[in-house]
């Protein structure tokens, strides 16, 4: 059965026509009837031509309406529906579809168009998601670079025209010590060591190339000058005009400790190297100097007993051969300690024993001298492994030093001292010898330990005393520190570790004084 | 009795000088360069002292003192070592090869005089 909604929309006008059309016809039929009949009884044809005429405008009404209602349900109300999808569809509501069922152009125009609210919905959707996916990608990719940026060690900072910053990352913050609140806007070359000149050639190397790379200089932190090497290179927009400068800054601190400390590392171990040569030369030399010495020191002796009376021209001259060769044999006993072929024997002991043998020897010489001597000696000293014959002899020559910086001056005290010094992470005995001398210029402080390092008169000093001092207390695993007073005079510091410290390092590294740095 | 020393060292200087110094006192000195040759002369006398330098070439001052300490007459004979180093090392090895004394050079002629002295008057007293 066919229904009338099923029918296409040229086929229902039609029939709405034909709908309107025969009614209409039938009564004008009906009317013309009329007339012929009211020919043939005028009375009673009166009474018809009033009724069929009223018919007729009955019928016209009730068609009139069914027109309009059947126009409104097949051709406006699914217009209406296609508007209004249209205007939601426009204010952005691509879910909404159009519900037209009429089977008609109507309905294959609300289909046409649902298709075309899919295909543009579809579409959006995708770009949305496009969208969506590159602004995620973007989001990823400036994170990454930020996050690059930000948690590099090395500093980066961006500059514009004028050379000033118009970017600084955490790096550079933290590497000057101060906040990128505080250097924005502030002009590059506040921050170099070398100001403006510095930034100027910076500026022109950066012309010359538009880049460079592993410039060594210096910038200015808060506390203070910062070694780094820098790179950078000019930054240009889309049409390559300047906009300024992008500079990458690397820390050169730890590198440059790390030179230095190979450097002192390297001098020592040359120096050790030095010593070690000069120790094999000196005790060669030493070695054959020692016989022809004795020989002649035997003779001169022989000489000197034959002569009944020494006070004689021959007397005297043997004198002073006999002086000669006392000289000599000091300076190859010193050559030999230097050269140390005896094996140290490290024993438990109170490092106060061998310091008061050392005064005990000295003492009467310096109170001839008119010093004054003070001591302060800890009884509460803890152990120390040493060899105390060959403490005594550190002692006795630093002592003899400082007697030899006093004599002629005017007020002449020796202080002695020894006591216990907590160091970074050890204890250390310590034995503090000073005088009231002239002090140790600075220039020659570091010379003193070195051999044949002496400001004494020619023959009054070998020159190899501290050294060997120096040796002594470093085969102790302690060091000698000198200082000046602040009174004038110097002092010099013996750093011995204790027993207690000896063991407990014991396993590891050897323990010494040494590696808690002053 | 003049007393009879042996003085071995391989340097002719030392030779002489306490050879000098030595025979000055009285005794009678005989001097030997090599190690060998001091064994040899020790065999054809009898020293009442040997006095020996440690470092020598060829046969070395511990060999000497050991093959003399191997004779019958040098069982108990004072020996005296000169060492050109003061260390413990050639002190031990000395009396482990039958040394009495060392003297570490430089050596004063005092002291070697007063030693030889001693000892030599210890040896007669105990014979």
């Amino acid at each position: 059965m066919i229904r009338f909604r099923d029918l296409r929309i040229r086929t229902k006008l039609a029939m709405t026509f034909i709908m309107v059309l025969l009614p209409l016809l039938a009564v004008q039929a009906i009317a013309l009837l009329s007339q012929s009949g009211l020919q043939q009884s005028h009375n009673s044809s009166l009474v018809h031509v009033e009724f069929y005429t009223g018919l007729s405008f009955m019928v016209s009404i009730v068609l009139a309406i069914t027109l309009t209602l059947a126009m409104n349900r097949f051709l406006a109300r699914p217009l209406e529906q296609i508007t209004r999808a249209a205007a939601r569809m426009a204010s952005g509501d691509l879910r909404y579809e159009v519900n037209v069922d009429t089977g008609d152009e109507i309905g294959e125009l609300a289909l046409a168009f649902n298709l075309m609210a899919r295909q543009i919905r579809d579409k959006t959707e995708n770009l949305e998601k496009l969208i969506g996916e590159r602004t995620e990608e973007l989001q990823v990719s400036r994170e990454k670079y930020r996050s690059l940026v930000e948690s590099t060690v090395d500093g980066i900072v961006t500059t514009d025209r004028h050379g000033r910053i118009t970017f600084v990352n955490r790096g550079f913050e933290e590497m000057l010590g101060l906040g990128r609140e505080e250097m924005l806007g502030n002009e590059i070359w506040r921050y170099y060591e070398g100001g403006m000149a510095r930034a100027r050639d910076i500026m022109s190397l950066l012309r010359e190339k538009g880049h460079f790379s592993y410039l060594e200089m210096e910038i200015i932190g808060k506390d203070r000058n910062i070694p780094i090497r820098t790179s950078a290179s000019i930054l240009r927009d889309a049409d390559g005009n300047e906009m300024g400068t992008l500079g990458h800054f690397s820390d050169l601190t730890a590198r440059k400790k790390l030179e230095a400390d190979l450097k002192a590392a390297q001098a020592k171990l040359v120096q050790t190297m030095k010593l070690r040569a000069l120790g094999d030369l000196v005790s060669g030399v030493a070695h054959e100097i020692n016989n022809p010495l004795m020989a002649s020191s035997t003779i001169i002796h022989l000489m000197q007993k034959k002569l009944d009376n020494n006070d004689n021209a021959e007397g005297r001259r043997l004198e002073v051969l006999s002086r000669c060769n006392q000289r000599i044999a000091r300076i190859v006993n010193h050559l030999r300690e230097f050269s140390r072929q005896e094996v140290m024997e490290l024993k438990e002991m109170d490092v106060n024993e061998p310091l008061r043998n050392a005064l005990l020897i000295t003492g009467q010489q310096l109170l001839n001298m008119q010093m004054e001597i003070l001591t302060d000696l800890s009884e509460e000293l803890p152990s120390i492994k040493g060899d105390p014959n060959h403490l005594e002899q550190v002692f006795l020559d630093i002592i003899g030093n400082a007697r030899d910086a006093m004599d002629g001056r005017e007020i002449r005290v020796l202080g002695i001292k020894s006591h216990l010094a907590q160091l970074q992470n050890r204890q250390a005995v310590v034995v503090a010898i000073s005088d009231t001398g002239p002090g140790i210029p600075a220039e020659i402080r570091d010379k003193i330990f070195e051999p044949f390092f002496t400001t004494k008169e020619v023959g009054k000093g070998t020159g190899l005393g501290l050294a060997i001092s120096y040796g002594i207390i470093e085969e102790h695993g302690g060091r000698i520190e000198v200082e000046d007073n602040e009174n004038g005079g110097a002092t010099f510091r013996i750093l011995l570790p204790t027993v207690m410290d000896r063991q407990q390092a014991h396993g590891e590294t050897p323990s010494t004084c040494n590696d808690a740095s002053s | 009795m003049q007393r009879r020393i042996l003085l071995i060292d391989d340097d002719e200087l030392i030779l002489l000088a306490l050879g000098e110094l030595i025979s000055t006192e009285g005794y009678e000195v005989v001097t030997s360069s090599r190690g060998r040759d001091g064994l040899v002369q020790a065999q054809e006398t009898d020293f009442d002292l040997v006095i020996t330098d440690i470092i020598m070439p060829g046969m070395q001052g511990f060999e000497v003192c050991r093959r003399l300490r191997d004779l019958e007459h040098y069982h108990s004979t004072p020996i005296i070592m000169l060492t050109a180093k003061s260390g413990d090392e050639d002190r031990r090895k000395g009396m482990a090869a039958g040394a009495d004394h060392f003297l570490p050079k430089p050596i004063d002629p005092s002291d070697l005089l007063d030693l030889i002295a001693k000892t030599l008057s210890r040896e007669s007293a105990g014979s």
